[in-house]
């Protein structure tokens, strides 16, 4: 089984850039298109992805997360697919709900196993209004680790093609399992966002109510 | 008699339908401008394509062929059913593309 500081080198290498799977927007862009993402997370994950999806409906590519308490991390690297399991196309708005689930490795202290992830995640929107809700989990050295994620955004207005699109968002985010006998967060965080997009670029910048940055940043080719 | 006046038909139809100016859409599930950027890239893959309009307030998906060229209505409906979206009518107008997006500016400014 190869080690990690190899896989994420040949992670690095193949994707060049930062790339990242962001919590808040959609797993896949849209057919024919790579896209690359990379999320920080209120100190308590971080984690970098690229994708290209030949189809709308699917995509495939790579994944680094680090989840960490104030004791210890977990280091995961995967191979991933995510899937467009339904999709819901109305004159003013859309709904959709994937699936996804990525085999590689992970790193604990000094333990180096195999990793599993998976997640699901169900989105609805408008041009005023996003809700989504997300479930993440990664599964190594006999324990799972989950992340649960409701969003709810509202625009001051709303956004066409060649705008700038904002969004407030609010989240609420829980963290469950323990790295090393510790969690990896108490109770619910809670984050103030700033949703920007504007053609292929997404920006997501805030801070959650320990007065920790949170930022996600997607680009798509 | 009845022939000749059903061909001429014909052939009016089919002339205006390679010489008509704009190919209008109506698209469900224009929502967020990021994912819609997928629309523009097929379009513009194809050759015949000249120039491509989106505007999510109008659900609208408008494009403009290079002279002497076709793109069938199929082809257009499979092209964005692919990129995720549901095309629910094709009309080809006399429109330009200018005069849409002069339009458009219009009620972004009311």
């Amino acid at each position: 089984m190869p080690s990690i500081s190899i896989l994420k080198l040949a992670l690095v290498a193949v994707l060049g850039q930062l790339a990242t799977e962001t919590v808040s927007a959609k797993p896949i862009a849209f057919a024919n298109g790579t896209t690359l993402m990379g999320e920080y997370g209120g100190g308590s994950m971080f984690e970098a992805q690229a994708f290209y999806a030949p189809r709308y409906f699917y995509s495939v590519g790579a994944s680094a997360l680090r989840l960490e308490n104030e004791q210890a991390a977990r280091d995961s690297a995967y191979l991933r697919v995510n899937w467009l399991l339904k999709r819901w196309n109305l004159p003013k708005a859309q709904g959709n709900v994937f699936v996804y689930g990525g085999l590689g490795n992970a790193r604990e202290v000094q333990s180096v196993g195999l990793a599993t992830s998976a997640g699901l995640q169900a989105d609805f929107e408008t041009r005023r209004v996003y809700y989504s809700a997300r479930i993440d989990l990664n599964h190594a050295f006999g324990r799972t680790l989950a992340i649960d994620t409701l969003q709810a955004g509202w625009a001051p207005y709303a956004h066409d093609f060649d705008d700038i699109a904002t969004f407030f968002v609010l989240q609420a985010r829980t963290y469950r399992g323990e790295i090393q006998g510790q969690p990896l967060y108490r109770g619910v965080e809670y984050a103030a966002l700033l949703r920007l997009f504007k053609g292929r670029t997404w920006l997501e910048v805030g801070v959650t109510q320990d007065r920790k940055p949170q930022a996600m940043l997607m680009v798509n080719f | 008699m009845i022939i000749r006046l059903t061909l001429s038909l014909l052939l009016a139809f089919v002339a205006q339908a390679v010489s008509a100016t704009t190919i209008e859409m109506k698209v469900n599930g224009l929502v967020c401008a990021f994912c819609a950027q997928g629309i523009e890239k097929t379009l513009r893959g194809h050759a015949e394509t000249e120039n491509v309009v989106v505007s999510l307030e109008q659900g609208l998906v408008a494009l403009t062929l290079k002279p002497n060229t076709v793109l069938s209505d199929k082809t257009l409906s499979t092209a964005l059913t692919e990129a995720g979206y549901t095309v629910t009518s094709i009309t080809r107008t006399a429109r330009s593309i200018e005069q849409i997006k002069k339009e458009l500016s219009g009620d972004q400014a009311d």
